[in-house]
């Protein structure tokens, strides 16, 4: 028997899988796991096949269709026939079909999708549509879709809070632009910041555990962790770039309380901090305060009252000018 | 603008629906057969979907459907071997059935260029070419067990042969449709190349 091609065997391997009678035996699921591992073009070669798989499937509901173009073609003709008429029609009534189907899903969709925010300084509990809970900070949107197969939430701005419902049937998912954090145990806190000098996603698991992964695309590479109970990282498109374990973590969800538990962040990072709590930013006006290191427990349910908090404990004077919340040094 | 979205959100839903309804049971199947757990298959597959809405978001509105099945298959599939191998660091399983460097096989997630866009929109024509191409067995053991959907052992009744001389065909029908795809430029258009490899 001739030597297969690469493209011989990943196109028997992509058959196999598709369209074999029986699920794949021990020692079969074996082979196939080292022959796609063989090499980059194993992969790649299986990969195409199966994407092969998918246009000829649209190419058998179009010989549906047309049988008779096919069935003409079982006899050898170097006729070729005019495909337009056949298609038009085909697609006319394909259209029609989708049209209606598409209606009733983007209906369904519509009525199982649901937003939830909070404007400035609201701190806010709702619960989702499964019974599992959200718990809002300051100027946050979220959106949940509900499926058979999932939950589905979005962060699209600010931190919330997931205390999640079990349903093993329908994993909890919450997407933070294309990272994916699934659910394994039941709480955890998400910001995501966008500032002047943060564009990352603070991620803290208070109890159970969650998976989080990112696909990669663009500028980032996939990348994939697990994180257990009283872990907290700070994750970008590229990866993990910082990590904290232990008690400390707990400080992340003070906003639940009202303050902002700061542990050994620079004035900067305050400022910042403070700045999602008011329509009125807080500004450093020197810039030896930039590098400064404070510890403290801040009341945000008032900026003025938290920033004299801050100016008992740092070498700070605050200036409440007509834009702006104002640090100098002193 | 609002009116945009919506429209662009109701084409998203209806190429999704379609392409579900058309392949759903054999995208179940073969990454069941991958993961080798039915409800493993279920989340790949709605993770798989959930990134041909993203997809199919950030595009014009002309992506035609054959193109996005092609892109389902492939992100399917990687998306399975992705799990596998996740599977097997979490497990620390035995190293020959760890799926290794499946990075390498992921589906880029970007939007195609004007040239690119342009040769996908072409897919279904080219393949038709390619299948009118194949020689005279391939094409009919094609044209009988994947356009008509007939079993290999009626072909091979049919045509006189063997049932594993029907597979062999079929494969070799497959390899150079893919080949074809290849040399006219339309897989990697599809972005189903190496990101790693470039």
């Amino acid at each position: 028997m001739p030597k297969q091609s690469l493209n011989e065997q990943a196109a028997g391997w992509a058959e196999r899988i598709l369209c074999g009678r029986d699920d794949l035996t021990e020692a079969e699921h074996a082979d196939f796991s080292k022959w796609v591992n063989t090499s980059t073009q194993h992969r790649e070669a299986f990969v195409g096949q199966t994407g092969l798989a998918g246009f000829v499937g649209v190419l058998k509901v179009q010989a549906k269709r047309q049988g008779s173009r096919w069935r003409e073609r079982l006899v050898p003709s170097n006729v070729r026939r005019p495909r337009w008429t056949a298609r038009a029609a085909f697609g006319i009534a394909a259209s029609v079909i989708v049209v209606a189907i598409a209606g009733l899903v983007v209906r369904a969709w519509v009525e199982r999708t649901h937003y939830y925010s909070t404007a400035l300084g609201e701190l806010r509990e709702v619960q989702l549509a499964d019974g599992s809970i959200a718990v809002l900070n300051t100027r946050t949107k979220i959106q949940m879709h509900t499926g058979s197969h999932g939950r589905f939430v979005e962060l699209l701005a600010g931190e919330a809070l997931f205390k999640v419902r079990s349903d093993p049937a329908r994993p909890f998912i919450v997407t933070v632009q294309s990272t994916q954090i699934r659910v394994i145990g039941t709480q955890f806190n998400v910001y995501r910041r966008h500032d002047s000098q943060h564009n990352d996603v603070l991620l803290t698991v208070l109890n159970g555990a969650v998976d989080v992964s990112d696909p990669g695309g663009g500028a980032g590479l996939p990348w994939h962790r697990v994180l257990h109970r009283d872990v907290e990282v700070t994750f970008s498109r590229t990866g993990v770039t910082a990590e904290r374990q232990g008690d400390a973590i707990q400080k992340s969800t003070g906003w639940l309380r009202r303050v902002l538990e700061v542990e050994n962040l620079t004035l900067a990072d305050v400022a910042a901090e403070l700045s999602r709590y008011s329509d009125t930013p807080v500004v450093l006006a020197d810039s030896r305060l930039q590098d400064t290191r404070i510890v403290a427990t801040l009341d945000i349910r008032s900026i003025p009252t938290a920033l004299s908090q801050l100016e008992a404990i740092a070498p700070i004077r605050v200036e409440h000018a007509r834009n702006a919340y104002v640090l100098h040094y002193r | 603008m609002a009116d945009a979205d919506s429209d662009n959100e109701a084409r998203t839903a209806k190429v999704v629906t379609e392409l579900i309804r058309i392949h759903g049971s054999q995208l179940q199947l073969m990454v069941t057969r991958i993961v080798r757990d039915p409800g493993v298959a279920q989340q790949v597959l709605q993770d798989t979907y959930l990134n041909l809405v993203q997809r199919l978001r950030q595009e014009d509105s002309t992506t035609p459907i054959a193109n996005a099945a092609g892109y389902l298959f492939c992100a399917a599939t990687t998306n399975a071997l992705y799990h596998v191998r996740r599977e097997a660091e979490n497990r620390r399983m035995s190293p020959e059935i760890v799926v290794d460097d499946v990075a390498a096989v992921r589906v880029p997630d970007r939007a195609p260029g004007p040239a690119k866009a342009e040769a996908m929109r072409n897919v279904i024509e080219e393949l038709n070419d390619l299948v009118d191409r194949l020689p005279e067995k391939q094409h009919r053991v094609f044209v009988a067990g994947k356009l008509q959907g007939r079993p290999y052992r009626e072909i091979a009744m049919e045509l006189g042969i063997e049932e594993a001389s029907v597979q062999n065909l079929m494969t070799r029908a497959l390899a150079n449709l893919r080949a074809g795809l290849v040399e006219r430029g339309i897989e990697s258009a599809l972005a189903f190349d190496d990101p790693l490899g470039q």
